[in-house]
């Protein structure tokens, strides 16, 4: 494996490996309180880190996938 | 409950499923006597043809049956499905574009394959096949399992509803193990853009229609228990570890890596596992499903015809029934119907592969390229009645259960296929060791968890509470295989100091 492999590899690791464990952090969004549409924060925790972790990944993704495959 | 608004949609949007099946032998044609070509779809699959078959993959009948079942019947600690996704891509976009780059420099069709090369063990890459095979075997089952709620709910109170659905279920399986014969992945590939669509529609119709015409998700979440709304501190530690042990387990599936290697470049598979996270949200609205229903009088009275056990399965095809128009619920019903068949026959696919490759060819290395395939075929078909003849012979209760016992089997690999991409150091001797110490007590705590009875819990009780099994048996496994290979390597390097 090269070092700009190494590199990419590192920062994917970074990007999805950090905020995906928020989502085990569960005691701190353990809660009924705040609620949207009704729904707890509790499950509004994960889709808001699914919706974020998306977005990012496909940015860094499509823009490594272009300037260097 | 049958009725032609329902039956009509359901049965012409099946027979387009199947031409679609079929029509795959001469999309992006190719030699199907090749097993990569036949099993792999030629490694041809670009970002969007990709997304669409790890899709559908990955979001089978454990996401439209079991998951919804979970939250009915226990509540909130269900939920863990949508977390876990998010953590199997963050792992997966990491790790699997390696193992794609080192299949397509060294003709690697399977896990095992890379095993047998890294490590120099043909016991070990065996060992490897035949705990996929048997990991998938209760998966294909919780498929089926999905189809038959599916059919449950259409027939119910039909004249002899038991033989007409098995019947359709036998009928279906001959179909696909039809068009899986004569075009591999390519035809499941297009099957499963087509199921991926309708699952779409109907996941996004219901998170709008359903809430309207209940009252709204406040209604719906006032109807239940407080262990529906957040999660009791006591089931912590096992919500955080079937996070973990899923996440780690989904990626080593021989389906999900079938999958990853069919993709045309490294690049085009990352780009669509990062785009995979999005079905997050689709598993979200289908899990809150559980919930909903307790908000549709109906679908609850319906479900109360049902022993207690088996309520759960039913859950998303009779809220759909008792919420949305006739003709709708043909086609959701067909999405999820569908959804079960589809995954099905890439998983046996998948360990046709593994059988043939990994096991038969090592006992018979001369074997010719035309057996090889015409093996592959056979056993594929083979595998898929294997699991429908389990389904009829074990009662269809506790779905969820029989795919988090593949996730313990499976998580076992997960040091040789994962570990042995990036850590030079690990040795064979070990990892046999780990994988069969693992297998052994992770069947044990199941056991145990269960009183040594029907499996319905996965979860062992621990000092620090209840946890995965999976997690538990995976610390074990890795426990012995990197302190093991530290030793083997120490004692080869004092045995060279030596000599």
């Amino acid at each position: 494996m090269n070092m700009h492999i190494k590199k990419i590899h590192v920062i994917l690791a970074l990007i999805i490996l950090i905020p995906s464990f928020i989502d085990l952090t569960v005691p701190i969004y353990n809660r009924d309180a705040p609620e949207l549409f009704g729904i707890a924060i509790f499950l509004l925790v994960p889709n808001f880190v699914a919706v974020c972790i998306n977005g990012i990944l496909y940015c860094f993704c499509s823009h490594k996938g272009e300037n260097h495959e | 409950m049958t009725s032609s608004d329902i039956v009509i949609p359901f049965v012409s949007l099946f027979i387009l499923f199947i031409v679609l099946g079929f029509y795959g032998k001469y999309w992006r044609k190719g030699d199907l006597n090749h097993v990569h070509e036949w099993a792999l779809a030629g490694r041809k699959l670009g970002t969007t043809l990709v997304f669409f078959l790890i899709g559908a993959d990955l979001y089978t009948a454990y996401s439209f049956v079991a998951i919804p079942s979970g939250v009915f019947a226990k509540g909130s600690l269900y939920f863990f499905a949508i977390p876990y996704v998010m953590l199997t891509f963050g792992v997966a976009l990491v790790t699997m574009p390696r193992l794609w780059t080192l299949a397509r420099e060294k003709g690697y069709i399977t896990a095992s394959d890379f095993v047998k090369d890294r490590f120099g063990s043909p016991t070990l890459a065996i060992m490897i096949a035949i705990t996929g095979i048997v990991a998938e075997l209760p998966y294909i089952a919780l498929q089926i399992v999905g189809m038959q709620a599916v059919l449950t709910v259409m027939l119910a109170g039909s004249a002899n509803a038991q033989v007409v659905e098995e019947i359709s279920l036998l009928i279906s399986f001959i179909v696909l193990a039809a068009f899986t014969y004569t075009s591999g992945l390519r035809g499941t590939t297009l099957t499963a853009i087509f199921k991926d669509i309708i699952i779409w529609i109907t996941v996004f119709a219901v998170i709008i229609i359903v809430p309207l015409s209940v009252g709204g998700f406040q209604h719906a979440f006032s109807q239940v228990k407080a262990n529906y709304v957040t999660l009791p501190s006591a089931l912590m530690p096992a919500y955080a570890t079937l996070i973990l042990g899923s996440a780690l387990a989904l990626y080593l599936y021989p389906h999900a890596i079938n999958g990853v290697l069919s993709s045309e470049s490294a690049r085009k598979l990352r780009t669509s596992t990062a785009l995979l996270p999005l079905y997050g949200v689709g598993l979200a609205i289908l899990a809150l499903m559980g919930v909903l229903v307790f908000a549709v009088p109906n679908a609850m009275n319906f479900l109360s015809g049902f022993p207690e056990s088996s309520r759960g399965i039913l859950v998303v095809p009779s809220l759909i029934m008792y919420t949305m128009p006739g003709w709708f619920s043909g086609i959701a019903l067909l999405g999820i119907f569908v959804g079960g068949l589809v995954p099905a026959a890439i998983m046996a696919m998948a360990q046709a592969n593994l059988l043939t490759r990994n096991i038969i060819k090592e006992f018979k290395p001369n074997i010719s390229n035309s057996s090889e395939i015409r093996i592959t075929k056979i056993s594929s078909t083979v595998f898929k009645f294997i699991a429908l003849g389990f389904v009829f012979a074990v009662p269809a209760t506790y779905a969820i259960s029989l795919q988090l016992l593949g996730g313990i089997l499976i998580a076992q690999i997960l040091p040789a296929v994962i570990c042995g991409l990036y850590v030079k150091s690990l040795r064979k001797t070990p990892l046999i060791i780990g994988l069969l110490v693992g297998i052994g007590s992770g069947i044990y705590m199941l056991e145990a968890a269960n009183n040594f009875g029907a499996l319905t819990a996965s979860l062992f009780n621990t000092g620090f509470g209840s946890i995965y099994i999976a997690v538990i048996s995976l610390a074990i496994n890795l426990a012995i295989s990197f302190g093991g290979s530290y030793a083997v390597n120490k004692v080869q390097a004092s045995k060279t100091e030596k000599n």
